[in-house]
């Protein structure tokens, strides 16, 4: 019984160390400029942390130097990103504040868990969804600590959704469920749904695929 | 006391994890003391096992080896004092290894370049405690050998070597192999997973079917460092079984710079400071084989890990691409 409780024990004290060394850290990369994203670029299999900057940053690459995309370039980059959220009517018949709890759901040291990565509100207005700034949550997935997300959450600002008449649900979710710089940095997430089935979910491809975690938004029932 | 069957599987992975990080270092195939003397040349310290234990499976293996092995396979090399030419004074091995880890094969037929190169075979147990780290207690299989001198973070620092696989040679999925490695000492320190770490500063890892280019992108403070791999895939790794592929590089702190060739063309020029913001006292090079987190593939395929031979020759430093890559300067001497 002595040895069970020592073992509780270490393994608190693991999981919390654990937490405390995963803390993100904004702006990674930040500093590094065009070119230097680019000279990761000339390669067959480019590291997608590189590839994701290089899409966000909407330049594109040759032989290491930087280039801007063209205006027509972001263009067909959004239509795609638009044609989704189109793909379905907007209705205001879903129209209110519904709390949702977020979750990742993938591979953990061998095993598939369930992990509870943060929470707050949606907030529905004729059909377009987005994430209250009020009452934002983030979970050290770690430690287990709730930490208060500040109102510039860049990820929660990212999601952007629909709801047509019948309760179905489209958005992009801008994300990384790893701790900042890890699993290849935040991917843009295609996340379905609907508002009767309590869930909205997509998948973060790990690496270059075909593995990935499940995001998931599960809604409270009133 | 319960726990839920999540804890209940972490306690299991945990005690498994435990009770595969097994010692296996041995000195002589029977268990015998090694004896020391000067090779031939005089350029390296021999161990002699004498002895012809005809018991020990993995010997018999080593010798039905058709090609590519050495005269001497009872010899245990752990220090190489290569020719001056080549910019290194010596070579350490790892003390405690087999006689099948580490041999030089004298055929100029099949070497690089000259009349010798040299025979690094890992098997399934092969880890050794290195003194202040213990690699069979951390889940690690390795035969290296570590080049001095330690070279300065200073100026423009260039290493080449020639790397061939066994037609046999094969990745683990999962669990990485290092083939050759620049660490650091008196560098930034940090904790991954929970546990304090040291981390290097590039690696050449065979995964996935690839050559890869592992550069460790260090960020955060001197004392709570963090690290994020950036792979240049070099190439695949059947163009490099049964043919030597040679590979140079320069670190270059004076101009922040980072360029690597692969037989001599250059494959990539990237303006980065090789170690980072955090300077250390000294990098080093490392070459053989290391394998990292065995038990992860030996857990997934439930057997045990594949023998993986590889072949060095021509390994050499000096301060331009110029002193250390034949490709491109033909007049540099073999190293024999």
């Amino acid at each position: 019984m002595k040895l069970l409780s020592y073992i509780n024990k270490l393994f608190i004290l693991l999981f919390l160390s654990m937490g405390v060394t995963n803390i993100s850290y904004a702006g990674l990369f930040d500093d590094w400029t065009d070119n230097q994203l680019c000279e990761w670029m000339d390669q067959s299999s480019p590291p997608r942390i590189i590839q994701n900057l290089v899409n966000n940053r909407k330049i594109s690459c040759s032989k290491g130097v930087a280039k801007p995309l063209t205006a027509s370039e972001i263009q067909v980059e959004k239509k795609d990103e638009q044609a989704r959220l189109k793909s379905i009517e907007a209705s205001n018949a879903f129209d209110g504040n519904y709390t949702f709890k977020l979750f990742s759901y993938g591979e953990m040291w061998g095993y598939m868990m369930k992990t509870h990565m943060g929470g707050g509100f949606f907030e529905i207005r004729n059909g377009v969804i987005t994430i209250a700034a009020k009452n934002r949550t983030r979970i050290n997935t770690f430690s287990g600590a709730m930490v208060e997300a500040s109102v510039d959450n860049k990820y929660y600002n990212s999601f952007d959704g629909r709801v047509d008449k019948s309760g179905t649900i489209v958005a992009n979710f801008l994300y990384n469920p790893c701790s900042e710089g890890d699993c290849g940095g935040a991917q843009n997430i295609p996340v379905s749904g609907s508002i009767e089935g309590l869930e909205f979910t997509g998948n973060f491809i790990m690496g270059n695929g075909p593995d990935f975690k499940q995001i998931i938004f599960e809604l409270e029932a009133n | 006391m319960t726990y839920n069957p999540s804890m209940k599987k972490l306690f299991l992975l945990l005690i498994l994890s435990l009770l595969s990080a097994q010692g296996y270092a041995g000195s002589c195939p029977d268990g015998s003391e090694p004896v020391k003397s000067i090779s031939d040349d005089g350029t390296y310290f021999v161990y002699n096992c004498g002895g012809n234990s005809n018991n020990d499976k993995k010997k018999k293996d080593a010798e039905k080896k058709p090609a590519k092995t050495s005269s001497n396979t009872n010899t245990i090399i752990t220090t190489i004092n290569p020719v001056s030419h080549s910019g290194w004074k010596t070579h350490y091995g790892i003390k405690g290894i087999n006689s099948h880890n580490f041999q030089f094969v004298n055929d100029s037929k099949e070497s690089r370049r000259g009349n010798q190169y040299q025979r690094f075979e890992l098997r399934d147990g092969d880890c050794f405690n290195l003194g202040n780290w213990d690699d069979c207690a951390n889940d690690r299989q390795r035969v290296e050998f570590t080049a001095e001198p330690f070279l300065p973070p200073k100026g423009n620092q260039c290493i080449a070597f020639s790397i061939m696989l066994d037609n046999d040679f094969n990745t683990m999925d999962g669990s990485p192999t290092a083939l050759a490695q620049i660490h650091q000492r008196g560098g930034p320190t940090g904790f991954a997973g929970g546990f304090k770490s040291n981390p290097g500063v590039l690696m050449f890892h065979a995964q996935e079917g690839y050559y890869d280019f592992d550069w460790l992108y260090l960020h955060g403070s001197r004392t709570n460092i963090k690290q994020t791999d950036l792979k240049f895939r070099l190439l695949s790794l059947d163009e490099m079984k049964d043919k030597w592929t040679d590979i140079s590089f320069c670190l270059d702190f004076a101009k922040n710079n980072m360029s690597l060739w692969v037989n001599g063309n250059r494959k990539f020029n990237i303006n980065q400071p090789p170690t980072g913001l955090h300077l250390p006292e000294s990098i080093f090079f490392k070459y053989g084989i290391y394998q990292s987190f065995v038990t992860k593939y030996k857990q997934k395929y439930n057997r045990n890990t594949p023998t993986q031979i590889v072949y060095y020759d021509e390994i050499r430093r000096g301060s331009s691409i110029e002193e250390v890559d034949f490709n491109i300067n033909p007049n540099l001497k073999v190293i024999d």
